[in-house]
């Protein structure tokens, strides 16, 4: 068991710093392209540390939902706007000091928290996990159980976004 | 969990303390694999190029090795050979990075191929999920190609291969779907085992109906035309005529790879092929079968082996299993169910079985004179094989397994090939059409009706 740990451990920290050094070209790139693409690495590393928990359904869900879809359309949006054919294409930036302000607050924020408990995060209560069964069941039969409300009431506010977007992008038709 | 060869001698290899040999086990078999996947593209290279020549009453390559069966080879050197061209305007990173994330897009998600009988490198219990993730993932690499190259067309066939994918990953979504409620799991094994149980409105009871019990015939016509969906759903997320708008020669000169040389182009290519077979034995494990022979038994045929057994007397309450089942004698039958619902009977035969399959494991019910007997259990490999070949019959079991997964996926990469050479292509905006107003409503009748036949008769 020590030595699987010890690999865990190590693809854990690898993926972490990796997380870490995307983070930093997705905030700091001055290319808003590369920033995007800087985010795909972001999204694939935190789909990693999901799987290095054994969340499998929430990994696979990460990179299809995230990544095959929310990431798409980011760039599908910044390249429908104008001059993207021109490669410099840059970023305008928020001006340093509100910037690292506000970074400050949250840095604060965060280790406030950590202090708080001391060095001991809140741990999520796990589901009864059930042996056998795989986590994609066990989830499902959570939603369709015991959280069937709050699930509906995210698909109903779902679909009212979707019928407003495609409202709002449709076409008049103008009559006669 | 279905336990799987590699993960198998991975865990092993862990218990025992041995992490080199753990972490070697894995670069093995992803060294295995990733050749695997260069010379299977190497070959449909080949292989599309003669079935083009034959379809137009041409020979096809001749020169190189005899029935020019070399030609593959001779390509490939010569596309490593080739100067590896950055234009000026490029993005040289994204330029460089973007082939290699296609190629990764397309190659994890062999990972999760169910090849043969408890035989894929990793046997995921989200697997039909992890390969439509990751394939949609590919998009990506697209189009970070089509934008680093610095070039009007790439990009445009870049943005059209990512709504092309988007969009049909939709109806894609919907067809798997109606799969995966059927056998309630998305693992690939599972969903390739379900499909030996038999069609349920001829009993389904009988294993190993062969060709029968597949999925595409489950509830026909629905899981028919759901089949057709989700393969019309793989020619458009693989870029493959008549969806080949991305890369149109006549508009876009070559799409998205425009710019690229060498071998950064060949990669693009490689990635293709191998997107092929995956969206192929997507396809063929969903609705063909995955590794289950087309007729009767597989020749590594099962045997049962009991793990625990439950008896009781049908002249009494009958018998009441952990998890729900009840039998109990009803006039001249024995019925089992679940809950309130009936879900088979058996007739008072001597000795009659009835096997409710779940992942690697059954259950079989005995009936002998008023005692009646449930036993849980596996199903282990191979009464005939272990007959003629002893210790080897599980290496036959997966040896078929194997013959019978790629026999099928070749078959559908063949015909991918074939549609290639058949059909003209579509127009951006029939594309889209075909996609939105035609198989996403389709693809949710299809949904619901197996939803529907499932529960009436299925169940």
């Amino acid at each position: 068991m020590e030595t699987s740990k010890l690999l865990v451990n190590v693809i854990f920290y690898a993926v972490a710093a990796f997380a870490v050094v995307s983070a930093f070209g997705v905030a700091l790139s001055k290319n808003i392209v590369r920033s995007a693409f800087a985010l795909l690495a972001v999204l694939f590393s935190a789909a990693a540390l999901y799987a290095l928990m054994k969340a499998d359904f929430i990994f696979a869900i990460q990179i299809l939902v995230y990544v095959g879809g929310i990431l798409v359309l980011i760039i599908f949006a910044i390249m429908l706007t104008q001059r993207i054919v021109d490669v410099n294409l840059s970023n305008p930036s928020v001006p340093t000091a509100p910037a690292v302000a506000v970074v400050i607050c949250v840095l604060l924020i965060l280790v406030g928290v950590l202090l708080a408990n001391s060095g001991e995060l809140p741990k999520a209560t796990a589901p009864q996990a059930v042996a056998d069964k795989p986590m994609t069941s066990v989830v499902g039969e959570m939603l369709m159980r015991d959280y069937l409300y709050p699930f509906e009431i995210v698909s109903v506010l779902l679909l009212a976004c979707l019928i407003g977007a495609a409202f709002l992008a449709r076409k008049e038709v103008k009559e006669g | 969990m279905t336990p799987d060869l590699v993960t198998g001698i991975y865990d092993a290899s862990l218990l025992d303390g041995n992490i080199l040999f753990a972490i070697g086990v894995i670069f093995l078999f992803a060294f295995i694999l990733i050749n695997f996947v260069a010379v299977f593209a190497g070959i449909c290279t080949y292989a599309e190029r003669k079935v083009a020549g034959h379809m137009q009453a041409r020979v096809g390559p001749y020169v190189v090795g005899p029935h020019g069966i070399l030609q593959w080879l001779a390509d490939a050197v010569k596309l490593i050979l080739k100067e590896d061209i950055i234009p000026e305007k490029a993005d040289r990173f994204l330029f460089r990075a973007a082939p290699y994330v296609v190629f990764a897009g397309s190659f994890v998600c062999w990972v999760a191929l169910p090849f043969a009988p408890d035989l894929s490198p990793a046997a995921l219990d989200v697997g039909v999920l992890y390969i439509i993730a990751f394939g949609s993932s590919v998009v990506l690499g697209i189009l970070m190609a089509g934008w680093a190259s610095g070039n009007k067309w790439a990009m445009f066939g870049a943005m059209r291969s990512a709504a092309q994918i988007v969009s049909y990953e939709v109806p894609t979504g919907l067809t798997i779907l109606a799969i995966v409620m059927i056998v309630g799991s998305l693992n690939m094994h599972e969903i390739s085992r379900a499909q030996a149980a038999g069609l349920p409105f001829l009993g389904g009871t009988d294993w190993h109906l062969g060709i029968g019990s597949w999925f595409i015939f489950r509830y026909p016509p629905f899981t028919i035309f759901a089949a057709l969906i989700l393969y019309i759903c793989a020619l458009a997320e693989t870029n493959r005529v008549p969806f080949d708008i991305p890369e149109a020669e006549s508009e876009l000169v070559a799409g998205y790879h425009t710019e690229y040389t060498g071998f950064r182009f060949s990669i693009f290519f490689l990635s293709e092929y191998a997107n092929m077979f995956v969206v192929s034995a997507i396809v063929a494990t969903l609705f063909l079968g995955g590794w289950l022979p087309p007729f009767g038994k597989p020749f590594g045929d099962h045997f049962y082996e009991t793990t625990s057994e439950k008896t009781g007397s049908l002249a009494g309450q009958g018998v009441e299993t952990a998890d729900g089942w009840k039998l109990a004698r009803q006039g001249s039958v024995v019925l089992v169910s679940v809950g309130e619902r009936p879900k088979h009977s058996i007739p008072l035969a001597d000795g009659s079985t009835v096997f409710e399959l779940t992942e690697s494991t059954g259950r079989r019910v005995t009936i002998d004179g008023d005692k009646i007997k449930v036993e849980d259990g596996k199903i282990v490999s191979g009464v005939w094989a272990a007959s003629l070949f002893g210790e080897w019959a599980p290496l036959v079991r997966i040896l078929e397994g194997m013959a019978w997964f790629f026999g099928k996926c070749f078959f559908l990469v063949f015909v991918m090939m074939w549609l290639r050479w058949t059909i003209p292509r579509y127009r951006v905006d029939q594309l889209m059409d075909l996609c939105w107003k035609k198989l996403t409503p389709l693809a949710f009748i299809n949904l619901f009706a197996v939803g529907l036949l499932h529960w009436a008769i299925g169940g």
